[in-house]
């Protein structure tokens, strides 16, 4: 039985890992992360808006921006931009 | 692990003092990440890699010695003496690599060896997604010369020559849009970067091509 527990214990994260969650190439902010779909269906980091710098020392929020032919992407934005617009 | 060909389509620096200025560059960030820079055409281990690669019909041995930076650990193999111009790498080229092989360390410590290098070797996307990452430091040095973006589609086209698949390019190029738009505002994301600009403002702000 020991065996079997520590075998789900295992196997468990690698089959969360396996299940999409969300759609190829999308992007979304989470908190002040910003994450995009790669192609297994999980979300993977792009950037932390925390850790952004910038020679004015302006704070770095996460909201949708557009971007050329791309369309709309999440991109970490000077925190006053952000502001008013969907998150 | 991670092999870098040469970057193109930069403004060449040039003369002596520029020249001291990326020798002096290169010695700061090594000196920052305890790394240390090999003479690749000088290295066994590179020359066993080459013509592994050449037999494998992935590269030839002769444009992996001399068009490719390759970072293994803390350990970068160079095609090039830094500050010297020759074998094709601009004075720009050099400094540009240096950070994005850099942010490499900065995956590596960020996420241990043992991570890093299996989703390095091991998984496409994982690749992808470290190569986006370091290209980002292009497009941040490149925005700090210029005032300009760099394509990130022609960034992810890169990848090609990193047995990426398409749909992860396809992400990783979504990836550099999302930090297109970051960049062209002016903000710095990678650690690489950050240090890198922090001492051009100081040491190089001559390199700057706009006010």
């Amino acid at each position: 039985m020991r065996e079997v527990f520590f075998l789900l214990a295992f196997l468990t994260p690698q089959l969360c890992s396996c299940v999409p969650v969300c759609e190829t190439k999308e992007t979304r902010c989470n908190g002040a992360l910003v994450e995009v779909c790669d192609s297994n269906g999980q979300w993977q980091q792009v950037m932390d808006c925390a850790e952004v710098t910038d020679p004015e020392g302006l704070a770095w929020s996460c909201c949708p921006a557009r971007e050329g032919d791309a369309g709309v992407v999440h991109a970490c934005l000077p925190a006053a931009e952000c502001s008013g617009g969907e998150r | 692990m991670n092999a870098e060909p040469k970057a193109i389509g930069h403004a060449s620096l040039a003369g002596t003092e520029a020249s001291e200025l990326v020798r002096a560059f290169w010695d700061f960030i090594t000196h920052e990440y305890g790394t240390r820079v090999i003479a690749k055409a000088n290295a066994v281990e590179m020359k066993l890699a080459a013509q592994a690669l050449g037999l494998m019909g992935v590269l030839s041995a002769e444009a992996f010695l001399r068009d490719y930076t390759t970072t293994i650990g803390r350990r970068i193999y160079v095609p090039f003496e830094p500050g010297c111009e020759d074998g094709g790498w601009s004075l720009w080229g050099q400094l540009a690599v240096c950070v994005h092989e850099h942010q490499h360390v900065e995956q590596l410590d960020r996420d241990g060896w043992l991570k890093f290098a299996g989703k390095y070797l091991l998984s496409s996307a994982g690749r992808a997604a470290y190569e986006a990452e370091a290209y980002r430091c292009d497009m941040e040095l490149h925005f700090w010369r210029t005032g300009e973006v760099l394509d990130p589609r022609s960034l992810a086209a890169k990848l090609k020559h990193y047995a990426c698949a398409s749909t992860d390019i396809e992400v990783a190029e979504k990836a550099l849009t999302m930090s297109a738009a970051t960049v062209r505002r002016g903000g710095v994301v990678n650690r690489a970067s950050q240090k890198a600009i922090a001492w051009l403002n100081v040491h190089a702000p001559t390199f700057k091509e706009h006010a």
